[in-house]
């Protein structure tokens, strides 16, 4: 009888451990890796194209099990092995943000993160003049509404208007990056310099340590006119 | 005898039959759906020659070779306006004071309704109304340039109004003159106005198409469909001969312009 009792006590015991054991595998809660703050850690976050940098992660693994690094980007390529706490990345040679993920996982689960990087590009934005035309009249005095696509991969410091011809070189207005391609620029042809055919130039700066100024011009026409009203 | 006289009643008969089935294809016929004219070219200037910049001497000079350019089909008429600049006056010898004067700055103020915005001043051009404009002048071969563009577009299209006008003189010496309007293509003309501007050429350079007289607003009532109308205008007292006039027919609010002639006095 003892004996009996003894081993009934003995498989409840066992089968409650094995039961808590698969709860504690359906919650997961204290097994899946942890990266470990502050994350992915990059040895720069601004680079040249073809450039390479390291990443690293510090990961914690609750479990004996080996951890899987699965590194992805959006850009660039990893230089092999990748399966591991630490990486080497080449930057593409197209400019612009890439991002660098990284998924750790055991058998009992998973953790995320990533990282952007910015690949300076070394090109000069892109600046076109959608209007006015080229060629066409203007008047001293009055308002000008120029339209202008502007862009760069990594962004833009500003867009400006400038008036040049042999008598001058002004900027007539600023405005600052506005995360659209499409900038509206509006001046006053107020200086009377500006009489006769001019350059209206568009300038763009890359938002980069380059600081690269990109632009386009047209001839414009501003026609003279004397403001006033008639002496009756 | 008899014969003849048969035979002439039935000739007679058979013109008469026969003039009901003329067709009405001459373009000059105001019943002829497809009637128009020739368009004339009406550029009105409103300038300033007092001023020391260029701009409006370029822009008279532009009108002057425009005018030899084109010859018969473009009209010029110039209205010399003095300024006042910040209390400076600008004074331009071919001003004409009075209410030819008034008359021009509301003629130019009408005009600029069109252009909201845009800056008023000198030099300031119209082609044929409010619609086409040049503002300011740099160099007289940008200004002819933008006036052959203007002008190269409204010469091809038709005007729908016939205007012709014959002067005489009263017994006091004033003008008087006859005018005929009837409007094409088998249509009425409703609230038409005419503007009657003489003309002088005061020297050869600056002084030339200078508008020495103007009267506008001159209403003419309303003409059926295949009808013409006839108005006496005048008699006009003018301080100086003039050696033209350019007579126009406008819509009501005197914006656009349908048609012009120019006539030697």
């Amino acid at each position: 009888m003892d004996r009996t009792a003894h081993l009934i006590v003995g498989l409840m015991i066992v089968a409650w451990m094995g039961s808590c054991g698969q709860v504690e595998d359906i919650l997961n809660l204290d097994k899946a890796p942890r990266i470990q703050n502050p994350g992915i850690v990059v040895s720069s976050d601004r680079v040249m194209p073809r450039d390479t940098i390291s990443a690293h992660v510090t990961v914690e693994n609750p479990t004996e099990n080996p951890l899987t690094y699965q590194w992805t980007c959006s850009g660039g390529q990893f230089i092999k092995p990748t399966d591991n706490d630490s990486v080497q990345w080449m930057a593409p040679v197209q400019g612009g943000s890439y991002m660098i993920r990284l998924r750790v996982s055991n058998e009992k689960g998973n953790d995320k993160d990533n990282v952007p990087i910015e690949v300076v590009s070394a090109q000069a934005p892109l600046v076109d003049i959608q209007s006015p035309d080229e060629g066409s009249y203007l008047v001293l005095y009055g308002r000008i509404n120029i339209e202008a696509d502007a862009f760069h991969e990594n962004g833009l410091n500003w867009v400006r208007l400038r008036i040049r011809n042999d008598r001058l070189d002004s900027v007539l207005t600023t405005v600052d990056y506005d995360r659209t391609n499409r900038y509206t620029l509006e001046a006053e042809l107020n200086v009377p310099h500006m009489v006769g055919t001019s350059s209206m130039v568009v300038e763009a700066q890359a938002a980069n340590p380059l600081a690269t100024i990109g632009k386009d011009s047209i001839n414009i026409h501003i026609e003279g006119v004397v403001p006033g009203r008639n002496e009756q | 005898m008899r014969c003849a006289i048969i035979f002439k009643c039935m000739a007679a008969i058979f013109m008469i039959t026969g003039c009901g089935d003329i067709p009405r294809d001459n373009v000059l016929d105001p019943k002829n759906p497809d009637s128009y004219r020739r368009p004339l070219i009406l550029i009105e200037a409103f300038v300033n020659s007092a001023h020391p910049t260029d701009y409006n001497r370029e822009a008279i000079m532009a009108l002057q070779n425009i005018q030899k350019e084109y010859s018969d089909p473009v009209l010029i008429s110039v209205y010399h306006r003095n300024l006042e600049i910040d209390g400076q006056k600008f004074t331009d010898s071919l001003y004409v004071n009075g209410t030819t004067s008034e008359r021009a700055t509301e003629l130019q103020n009408t005009y600029l309704q069109e252009w909201p915005g845009s800056t008023r001043g000198v030099p300031d051009i119209y082609i044929n109304g409010a619609n086409h404009r040049i503002a300011g002048a740099s160099a007289r071969e940008n200004v002819m340039q933008r006036l052959r563009q203007n002008i190269d577009v409204l010469l091809t299209q038709k005007s729908y109004y016939t205007l012709t006008a014959e002067t005489r003189y009263s017994e006091k010496n004033e003008i008087i003159m006859d005018c005929r309007i009837a409007p094409l293509a088998n249509q009425k003309g409703e609230n038409l106005q005419l503007r009657v501007a003489f003309i002088k050429d005061v020297d050869a350079q600056e002084g030339r198409d200078a508008v020495i007289g103007l009267y506008d607003a001159i209403d003419v009532k309303d003409i059926k469909a295949g009808e013409y109308r006839e108005i006496t205008l005048g008699p006009f007292s003018l301080w100086q001969q003039p050696q033209r006039v350019i007579i126009t027919l406008t819509s009501e609010d005197r914006k656009q312009v349908f048609q012009s002639i120019r006539e030697d006095i």
